[in-house]
């Protein structure tokens, strides 16, 4: 499906047809769930987040620019909430272990892989600013430009904040037993 | 040591970003350094890590959890659906899974309406479905009556979601525990007739509704099985068990 489609579902939705907003919900939802998961590391935190941001989209979706991609524009929204998300999660944390014990020993089970596990572990250890251009090139793999446009900051930002990330991520990693890395 | 500039380019060289100019630079630069050598082969290394990491396959249901959620209007309307709105406007301010202590909301509509002007059930305990010809649409009522508690636990399902109202008048502070499995339920969203009488804190697997006098509270569920599924409400007045009353679902047609 090529951009310009993309441009014509949402045209379709602004018409009132509901069915285009499926499409593009089957094309995204995927990327845009894995974009909340490697914030979050929760696949509930990921779904809430997720729905979220399509929910957004589609009360938004006049406000669309169809100069830019749609996938940029929805991506916008995915960081925009999944930051949202973990700013709230921080107070939220504070009053209530219950909850934060309670969800880390589900997501071991579903870490069967260590080195995923550490990536995801080491991940959430990089400050936001970092964590979001290692998930935006490496997991989405959007150009510098791209994330520049998602992010609202200059490529040469993106570039400057990815290689900062890379080498913590680096220091990060081998700190987790990740040898050579 | 690397200079900035030599960093910038072993990166770009990783991403496969650089010019041939920039490439003739980064291989001389490989050619007699080995500080430059070793942090290559380990941006390579993590770049390759990183790229090994597998997608995770969303859940099944999420699309169309994200349908039932959009509003009915087409989508340059503001005109939205009444419960979703006071969703959005909770999950914008707070954090939905985990904490709510609000106020806000309207008293329960038709759904209500329809469980208080229809036949109700005469026990404490389990109840079971009103109308075996429509099963889908069938109401669930409990009531719940001591001396200083008189109400009613109800469910209806209405297509994937699961409507769950307690009715309640109660003369004492009590504590309202709605069990629920999240692996079959997923919650949703929630009203308060009065945001005065009381609050709503989300646990996993349970929420907490605590409160005094007239209350109404309509819980939504989005159903994830369609296996039959259970909810049950425990009444506590000063930790003290009081009253618990459970409601099964059906298996879902949908």
């Amino acid at each position: 499906m090529t951009h310009e489609q993309d441009h014509a579902l949402v045209q379709q939705c602004l018409n009132g047809n509901q069915k285009a907003f499926e499409i593009l919900v089957d094309r995204y939802q995927k990327p845009v769930f894995n974009l909340a998961f490697r914030f979050t590391t929760s696949r509930e935190d990921a779904e809430d987040i997720a729905q979220s941001v399509f929910v957004k989209a589609f009360e938004k979706l006049s406000t669309f620019d169809p100069k830019f991609k749609f996938f940029s524009w929805l991506y916008k929204i995915a960081v925009n909430e999944s930051i949202n998300f973990l700013n709230r999660k921080k107070r939220f944390d504070t009053f209530d272990e219950d909850v934060h014990s309670g969800k880390h020993g589900q997501e071991e089970h579903f870490h069967d892989h260590e080195m995923t596990a550490s990536i995801d572990m080491a991940l959430l250890d990089l400050k936001t600013e970092y964590r979001v251009v290692v998930i935006l090139n490496h997991f989405q793999e959007l150009s510098y430009r791209e994330i520049g446009q998602i992010l609202d900051i200059h490529e040469n930002t993106v570039k400057s904040r990815l290689f900062s990330a890379r080498k913590k991520l680096k220091g990060l990693l081998l700190k987790r037993g990740i040898s050579h890395a | 040591m690397l200079d900035k500039r030599m960093f910038e380019l072993l990166n770009q060289e990783v991403d496969g970003t650089n010019s041939a100019k920039e490439r003739q630079e980064v291989k001389a630069l490989l050619s007699k350094n080995a500080e430059a050598r070793r942090t290559f082969e380990a941006l390579k290394e993590l770049a390759a890590f990183l790229k090994a990491t597998p997608q995770v396959e969303p859940p099944s249901t999420l699309k169309r959890r994200i349908l039932a959620s959009l509003p009915h209007a087409k989508p340059s309307s503001q005109k939205l659906f009444p419960l979703f709105s006071l969703a959005r406007m909770l999950t914008e301010g707070t954090n939905l899974r985990y904490a709510y202590t609000f106020a806000g909301g309207a008293v329960a509509g038709i759904l209500l309406f329809a469980f208080l002007t229809g036949s109700p059930s005469d026990t404490s305990s389990l109840v079971g479905a009103i109308g075996s010809s429509t099963p889908s649409k069938a109401i669930l009522s409990a009531e719940i009556d001591l001396p200083e508690i008189q109400g009613t636990f109800s469910a209806v399902e209405e297509r994937n979601e699961v409507i769950a109202t307690t009715s309640i008048n109660a003369s004492e502070e009590i504590d309202l525990i709605v069990r629920f499995d999240p692996a079959a339920l997923q919650f949703e969203r929630f009203q308060i007739s009065d945001p005065s009488s009381g609050s709503v804190t989300l646990h996993p697997g349970h929420l907490e509704l605590k409160g005094s006098g007239t209350m109404v509270f309509t819980l939504v569920f989005f159903r994830k099985s369609a296996d039959a599924v259970a909810l049950n409400a425990e009444i506590l007045i000063d930790g003290a068990k009081r009253s618990d009353v459970s409601l099964t679902l059906e298996q879902s047609s949908h």
